[in-house]
């Protein structure tokens, strides 16, 4: 075989493309023709890089059960909002149904009294919010919530990138929680209609067959207030001071702390959760 | 709760296991930056699974979600728009590469040279000549499936593997230069087979 003829199957034959006659001439050839075994080496250098760099680079610790625990996500987020959807187009009907009898009514009341109706301005108004309430908050973007659209939250997927990084997008220190056993899923910041801006961080167990993700809101100290629940004050071994009680069916725990408030909200019983945010406790 | 479909649920456990290793490898080569590959990966498994009635039974569930990763791994990179000048050598670490290298010192730290600029340059690389080398030396697909796969001839997929690695290895060796790898890659490029000899 002649070294023009052999080139040109070098690289089949060091991908195994080759039948075994052929194969078993190029690897004759080279082994005596020093061009074209240089030409198989350089092949080979390649795919010993790539081969090297892969066992190097191995996804994170838990990524088989973050993507499993990732895909029940993703599709929790879309049943809540086909659900949420369904439910706009309930309250827009009924909104347009309400409307429409009104207009009648009025209408009718025009012509009968021949009155003009005064507005009276500012008495739907909505007074300004200075917290932000736990329980809107929750039902409106909680992973587990049963979901009530509420345009007063905007959330801003960030990915699963560490948290800290958009501190300053955020205005305040972010500090990702360490929950045992529960790996970081992706990251939010939540931005509200009163121009507050908070984090939220999910959580999911790296546990086999546990699929309940822990959402982490934080915010800046004082900035979130439980408004209906009725909580219980503990104080935990290192003296931090939590409240905790029932969200929208869930547990929830706040703990405040070094300028930040921190919220934990999820569908594990609440003596787990406490027991994750603070295992002294 | 979710997911009454058991099937379903199965069957995206099997694929998990068997195939998100090696689709993180195939994303990290393209995207260089562990979080960026791991939500390609994810975000792969997420269309997977809510697109699961199209897909046929009987036909390469492989080669379905293969198409599913490379078209998650375009869009990613059309979002990074600074991807390139982003890409600095230390996103994708590589100083464990040579940890069990019996290398001596300055042999170590020109191998591991090389690899920065083999892992930039598989970065750098356009689509059609990274896809089949990734597919090969990642994935280990044969010639047939990758063609299959890129609906490209064999001799195609011969072709760009021949392309890929030759500048590839140019780069690893300091012969050309990243910013040079498209003109390189593409440069007379022909096609339609393998036609006469090949000299890298």
């Amino acid at each position: 075989m002649k070294c023009d003829q052999v080139r040109a199957l070098i690289g089949p034959a060091t991908d195994n493309e080759l039948p075994n006659a052929e194969a078993a001439l190029v690897a004759g050839h080279i082994s005596d023709c020093a061009p074209c075994r240089d030409q198989w080496d350089k092949i080979l250098k390649v795919r010993q890089g790539i081969i090297d760099i892969s066992r190097a680079q191995e996804p994170n610790a838990g990524f088989e059960k973050r993507l499993i625990a990732g895909v029940y996500l993703e599709e929790r987020k879309k049943l809540r909002a086909s659900f949420n959807w369904s439910v706009v187009g309930i309250a827009a009907l009924a909104l347009i149904s309400m409307g429409a009898v009104s207009y009648i009514n009025l209408e009718k009341s025009k012509n009968e009294n021949q009155s003009v109706a005064t507005a009276q301005p500012g008495l739907n108004k909505t007074a300004p919010v200075e917290s932000v309430e736990v329980e809107s908050l929750v039902l409106s973007v909680g992973h587990h919530s049963s979901g009530q659209e509420n345009p007063a939250y905007q959330v801003q997927y960030k990915g699963k990138a560490n948290p800290s990084g958009f501190s300053v997008e955020a205005g305040f220190k972010i500090e990702p929680a360490n929950l045992a056993n529960y790996v970081l899923q992706g990251s939010d910041i939540v931005k509200t209609s009163n121009d507050k801006t908070l984090v939220r961080m999910c959580y999911t167990s790296l546990n086999k067959g546990e699929t309940d993700c822990i959402d982490c809101y934080q915010a800046p100290s004082g900035m979130l207030a439980f408004a209906k629940t009725s909580t219980r004050e503990i104080i935990m071994a290192n003296g931090q001071t939590a409240r905790f009680g029932e969200v929208d069916g869930q547990s929830a725990v706040m703990v405040s702390d070094r300028g930040l408030d921190t919220l934990y909200v999820s569908p594990i019983a609440a003596k787990r959760l406490l027991h994750l945010v603070s295992p002294n406790a | 709760m979710f997911f009454q479909d058991t099937t379903r649920r199965k069957t995206l456990e099997k694929w998990v296991q068997t195939y998100s290793r090696e689709f993180f490898h195939f994303a990290l080569f393209r995207l260089r930056k562990h979080e960026d590959a791991e939500d390609a990966v994810q975000i792969t498994f997420v269309k997977a699974f809510r697109s699961y009635n199209s897909f046929k039974i009987g036909s390469s569930e492989k080669a379905w979600l293969y198409a599913i990763l490379t078209n998650t791994i375009k869009d990613q990179i059309k979002l990074a728009t600074n991807r390139l000048q982003g890409s600095s050598l230390d996103e994708m670490d590589l100083e464990n590469v040579l940890a069990d290298s019996r290398d001596a010192p300055d042999e170590a730290l020109a191998k591991k040279m090389e690899y920065e600029r083999l892992a930039s340059g598989i970065a750098s690389l356009p689509d059609h000549f990274a896809a089949p080398l990734l597919m090969r030396e990642v994935s280990d697909m044969s010639y047939k499936e990758i063609a299959e796969q890129l609906v490209v001839p064999i001799g195609t997929v011969m072709s760009r593997l021949y392309r890929a690695r030759k500048v590839l290895h140019d780069l690893m060796t300091g012969a050309t230069e990243i910013t040079e790898i498209n003109h390189t890659a593409t440069a007379g490029v022909k096609e339609d087979g393998m036609e006469g000899a090949y000299e890298m």
